[in-house]
């Protein structure tokens, strides 16, 4: 199966939807073959992007929807698949995982709709999505075991999008989740978090509240 | 009050809507500051304008901080547009990445959800315009996606969505049903 990896994020190398698209590849097994989309780099989609059996996409929850950048790559991949000649379309299968910096993974479910309605626009078989809370958390739980209490809820949900991808028969709806960690503790911690991030660039906690922008500065507003 | 109308690119539909909402605002009395789209460079995701130069993009060169300066300033934001797949149209959502700066990097509870504390005291409404063709789904999703945005900004919630046909008093009537809401 030719499987084509997707990684909405700016933060390419760095993101989080990088180290879920590891987690689905490790999932789905090597004896596919890979490729891997930047589209914070990429130009738009290419004619060997339609050359694929499946389309695994991840990618953080932007403005409450995809990223510019991740928008721009899947309208070019729209119209290069209409346009394309009958011999160069395939049949495609796709699955998503977003991923945001709230609690709650149900915050993601406008953004899976949004990329459901680009398979229905694409002729492309869309199978479902999952849409992760906790976000943050899953670089520092990258290493620990899948049914690690905290962790499994989203390791099950991923091991739950693996498995429906061949399945005709499974259901193509969305899973929300997230860690298993108190939304209080996850709140206080996000806090300290972003004051220690800060600090590391001499910013302190009053700094940070800082108002630039008066109406007296707004442009061509009366 | 002050209308920022925002629009995604130069088309006769759109125009007549930007006319539309020009002739409803000087009817009441509404200050009106017009723009268009332009392509800006994309968010870098990296979390500057909360950790490095707290409420300014380090994107500099492009209309970004202009756009976050009109949006804060105003009191109604009105995003024109086309709305494909359910979400905004290009320009306008290149634009709305680069608005992190309006927020806190901090939670709080906010109808319901996590979401961040918005840096200023004050929020604008926001209400899509949509334009152009949309499934029934789309048109759902949108709608959903704009609320969803509104409770990230702080913002009163659109009631409803609103797709312009060209009929201009419909368009008044919808504006003064959100206003009112």
């Amino acid at each position: 199966m030719k499987v084509l990896l997707v990684n909405g994020s700016p933060r390419r190398a760095e993101a989080n939807s990088r180290i879920v698209l590891d987690a689905l590849r490790s999932r789905l097994g090597e004896a596919h073959e890979y490729r891997m989309v930047e589209t914070m780099t990429a130009t738009g989609a290419e004619a060997e992007d339609l050359d694929a059996d499946l389309i695994v996409l991840a990618f953080p929850l932007y403005i409450d929807s995809l990223h510019s950048r991740l928008l721009s790559w899947l309208l070019s991949y729209e119209s290069l698949r209409r346009n394309a000649p009958a011999s160069a379309v395939r049949r495609t299968r796709m699955i998503a995982v977003a991923n945001n910096g709230f609690h709650e993974g149900v915050q993601n479910r406008t953004a899976l709709e949004i990329v459901a309605h680009f398979c229905s626009r694409s002729g492309i078989e869309w199978r479902g999505g999952v849409g992760i809370g906790t976000g943050e958390m899953l670089r520092n739980m990258k290493e620990a075991p899948d049914d690690m209490v905290i962790k499994r809820p989203v390791s099950r949900a991923l091991d739950a999008i693996a498995s429906r991808v061949m399945d005709e028969t499974a259901p193509a709806d969305n899973l929300y989740v997230q860690h298993a960690f108190p939304w209080l503790i996850y709140k206080a911690m996000g806090h300290a978090g972003w004051r220690k991030q800060a600090r590391a660039h001499g910013v302190g906690r009053r700094e940070m509240l800082a108002k630039p922008i008066t109406t007296a500065q707004t442009h061509g507003i009366p | 009050m002050n209308v920022f109308y925002y629009y995604d690119e130069d088309a006769t539909d759109r125009h007549e809507a930007g006319s539309a909402v020009a002739a409803w605002a000087a009817a009441r009395g509404h200050g009106l500051a017009a723009e268009r789209a332009t392509a800006m460079k994309p968010c870098l995701g990296c979390f500057g304008c909360w950790l490095k130069t707290p409420g300014r993009c380090v994107v500099k060169g492009d209309g970004g901080e202009a756009f976050v300066e009109s949006f804060v300033g105003a009191d109604l934001v009105i995003l024109c547009g086309a709305t494909p797949y359910g979400c905004f149209a290009l320009p306008i959502k290149g634009a709305l990445d680069r608005v992190i700066p309006s927020l806190l990097p901090y939670f709080r509870r906010f109808r319901g959800e996590m979401h961040h504390v918005p840096r200023y005291p004050r929020a604008p409404r926001i209400l899509s315009l949509a334009i152009g063709e949309a499934s029934g789904d789309e048109e759902a999703t949108h709608l959903e996606l704009v609320r969803s945005f509104c409770d990230n900004a702080s913002s009163p919630r659109q009631k409803r969505g609103f797709r312009f046909g060209g009929d201009g008093s419909a368009l008044a009537s919808w504006l003064d049903e959100e206003v009112a809401s």
